[in-house]
């Protein structure tokens, strides 16, 4: 008995009576099958039947998605290269089991792990290679095409530290160059080492760094092309320092992150970078907040209630922990981002919470909602007693102020079906 | 002669086929060295377009000047003129007509320089160093385009102080190229565009790099009918990427190749890995010559696949490198390119351009 490729497909039409096999986890929710009735029970359906068998299982396990993308790594690494063959094929294979995905299939599971745990191999190789090879350290870098840079690593080219070392030498300062240069060769080692170490939070993060969409090299770059201030998204040490434009400076503060935080330009897109105390992908998806997939909204959001890389320096961290304890609202929209989230993580997607998103000015500046909002309610309505007198005034207005929304479910004494 | 890598280190003496005894390895190829060389690192090399008679080469370096050779062809060079930047001098490039060069560098400006009245005068100002410097010619339209490590890539009417267009930048250029119709600019963190000049410049298509670490240097080749296809792409990790625009099989017509590493292919051992520092295509056979931090240069053949020369090993980085426009002449300068910092600056140290005669060695290699 094989597996039902209709089943796969979400389109079995005997449902629980097809004879092949029904995969837990694949397609529950998907078109309910039709009355197995009529169709069953004749030779011509037996044989529909048959027909599927003849279609290998092993297609939908793994191998399909890690193929393709091994013979692309592996490749890349000699004189060979399939890189764009195996990313096409990556997402043909990829829709095909998103739902599956989601309902934590075991095949699926599995499929997954072994593409991040080729990953991982491929990133600790890369980088031994590149501690004992001798080559230049002030480079990017990602384990693969398709991937984003692994963040930690900032691109300097030889070019722009000889200039350094040049301005230097003509104010008689070579010193100064000299503990730059060694203060970003110790920030190398030590990302090196923190990589090469692997423990679970580093992991964590490379991979979900890594998993941040095929496509986040294109927001990334494309809104920084669209930025007329020039400010630069990727690479987030780099753009602190080469926003002193006019010298490219070495900052040889150790918290480079940290550093950037004092260019919080004009509000909207434009802060992002401000906050992206994570790593760039996760500021792409910021920016294109109110038009980003769902997921990425949700990847973001989660970022932030989960920032226990500790880079949490610059003024972002501070708003969560501000809004958390009922302080006057942030005056910044994402302290409105910080209050959803405490709130409920799972509604947060631009469809579902449609007033927030798109409008970037939006202020849930409920304080008050805020400071008691810091345990999920569970209650279907809340008493009277427990609102507070503006979530009261907007529940019996006739309709709610944007900026004003309460967050808790209103008193059932005001509904009236 | 003998060519395939000796393995000597960094500065002894190559194979002793010369006789000489003393630790000299600054020629180890015996090419034409080019009299009068710049005092500092040789940052890029440029020469003359079929437009002028004769062959005429300049080149720019970290000691603010750009100089300016005649080539004859017994191989004798006389130094002809010289101007100054004030700063170091990034990249240098040709009008098509030859009567003018442009210089770009890190004194955020570009300049133009008239060599029959041996003028200079800006044209281009940027917020940070400019790093690439090309000369568009298209039916409608001539113009200088310059990136800088101010992110953005801006285009010049020489006439005029404002750019004629700008765009912008994912991040800093670090190199460009240019054949018309088409651009591509590869930028810091991994960024690679490419443009059409077309009617105007616009951006044509971001492509995701196909290496995995800095961009280092960028060449454009064509097709066999003259229109320029794909790129070259050098990065600091000793690897070569070909990347074609619109290839019928994009899975295996793009590919990469190792290059300037210390075991050529034994991947067993631990190599040191050099960075690519220049590329170039052979104007008439199509093949393309690499040079690196390690002090050799290569010839390869993209379509065969195949390497069909390396040299020996130089006592110095080789930084840049350009072919003559007919491709008899392969120009190459050896000097110290900051791959291994500080430290190993020698100011003291002389810089050379070596003159190869290159109308033998890039042959294609046939395809069995």
């Amino acid at each position: 008995m094989g597996v039902c490729q209709f089943f796969l497909q979400g389109r079995c039409r005997f449902g629980e009576k097809c004879w092949n096999e029904h995969p837990r986890g694949g397609r529950h929710g998907l078109p309910a099958p039709q009355g197995p009735g009529p169709g069953r029970g004749g030779g011509p359906c037996t044989s529909n039947q048959r027909h599927t068998n003849v279609i290998q299982p092993s297609t939908f396990k793994s191998s399909a998605w890690g193929g393709s993308r091994d013979n692309g790594r592996e490749v890349f690494g000699s004189s060979g290269f399939g890189s764009s063959g195996s990313g096409s094929s990556g997402s043909a294979d990829f829709s095909q089991n998103r739902f599956s995905a989601l309902m934590n299939n075991q095949n699926i599971a599995g499929g997954y792990k072994d593409e991040e745990e080729r990953l991982l191999e491929s990133v600790m190789k890369d980088l031994e290679i590149w501690e004992s090879s001798g080559q230049w350290i002030f480079s990017s870098y990602s384990p693969m095409k398709d991937k984003p840079n692994v963040s930690g690593f900032p691109d300097f080219s030889p070019e722009e530290l000889r200039l350094e070392y040049y301005n230097c030498r003509a104010n008689n300062d070579v010193q100064n160059y000299i503990n730059s240069v060694q203060e970003l060769a110790k920030q190398w080692k030590k990302r090196l080492v923190e990589l090469k170490s692997m423990n679970a939070s580093t992991k964590a993060a490379l991979l979900s760094e890594l998993k941040n969409t095929v496509t986040q090299p294109l927001p990334a770059f494309g809104f920084g092309g669209q930025q007329s201030s020039g400010f630069g998204l990727s690479g987030f040490p780099v753009s602190s320092s080469s926003n002193t434009a006019s010298s490219f400076s070495f900052k040889p503060s150790s918290n480079l992150i940290g550093a950037s935080s004092g260019n919080t330009p004009a509000f909207g897109s434009s802060s992002a970078p401000a906050f992206g105390v994570t790593t760039s992908p996760s500021i792409s998806h910021s920016v294109g907040f109110g038009s980003a997939a769902a997921p990425s909204a949700a990847s973001f959001s989660f970022k932030l209630s989960g920032t226990t890389s500790g880079f949490g320096s610059s003024g972002f961290s501070g708003n969560s922990a501000a809004a958390k304890s009922s302080s006057p609202a942030p005056p910044n929209a994402f302290g409105a981002v910080n209050a959803a989230v405490a709130a409920s993580p799972s509604r947060w997607s631009p469809a579902g919470f449609g007033q927030t998103a798109g409008s970037s000015g939006h202020n849930i500046t409920s304080a008050s909602s805020a400071g008691t909002n810091s345990t999920t309610s569970e209650k279907l309505y809340t008493p009277k007693r427990e609102l507070s007198a503006e979530e009261l005034k907007q529940f019996e207005a006739k309709r709610f102020t944007l900026g004003m929304i309460p967050l808790k479910p209103p008193p059932s004494e005001l509904l009236n079906v | 002669m003998s060519l395939f890598g000796s393995t000597s280190g960094f500065g002894t003496g190559g194979t002793s086929m010369f006789g000489s005894t003393t630790a000299d390895n600054h020629n180890p190829m015996k090419d034409i060295e080019v009299t009068s060389p710049p005092d500092d690192s040789i940052s890029c090399l440029a020469f003359s377009p079929p437009t002028l008679p004769g062959n005429f080469l300049i080149a720019g370096s970290w000691a603010n000047d750009v100089r300016c050779w005649e080539v004859q062809d017994n191989g004798q060079t006389i130094p002809k003129a010289q101007q100054m930047h004030t700063g170091p001098v990034l990249d240098t490039c040709w009008s098509d007509d030859g009567s003018k060069v442009f210089t770009a560098s890190c004194d955020k400006t570009a300049k133009m320089w008239d060599l029959n009245s041996n003028q200079a005068i800006q044209i281009a100002q940027h917020e940070a160093p400019v790093k690439t410097i090309h000369w568009i010619k298209a039916p409608n339209y001539s113009c200088v385009m310059t990136g800088s490590w101010d992110k953005t890539l801006k285009f010049w009417d020489t006439r005029s102080p404002t750019p004629m267009m700008t765009l912008q930048l994912p991040e800093r250029c670090y190199c460009a190229d240019v054949v018309h119709p088409m651009a591509a600019v590869a930028t810091a963190e991994r960024g690679l565009i490419v443009y059409q000049l077309e009617n105007q410049p616009s951006e044509f298509r971001r492509i995701e790099s196909p290496l995995k670490h800095q961009h280092r240097c960028v060449a454009i080749f064509k097709d066999k009918v003259n229109k320029p296809t794909g790129f070259a792409l050098g990065s600091i990790e000793g690897r070569v990427a070909i990347h074609y625009i619109n290839p019928p099989n994009p899975a295996k017509d793009n590919f990469t190749f190792k290059c300037h590493r210390s075991n050529g292919t034994n991947t067993s051992a631990p190599q040191d890995i050099y960075a690519v520092n220049g590329i170039a295509f052979h104007p008439v056979h199509g093949t393309l010559a690499t040079v690196g931090s390690d002090g050799r240069f290569s010839f390869w053949d993209k379509d065969a696949r195949t390497k069909l020369k390396t040299s020996e090993q130089l006592d110095q980085p080789i930084s840049a490198c350009c072919f003559n426009h007919n491709g008899n002449i392969f120009a190459y300068a050896s000097s110290y390119d900051w791959s291994k910092g500080h430290e190993f600056y020698n100011p003291q140290k002389k810089n050379y351009i070596f003159l190869r005669n290159a109308a033998e060695e890039l042959k294609p290699r046939n395809k069995k």
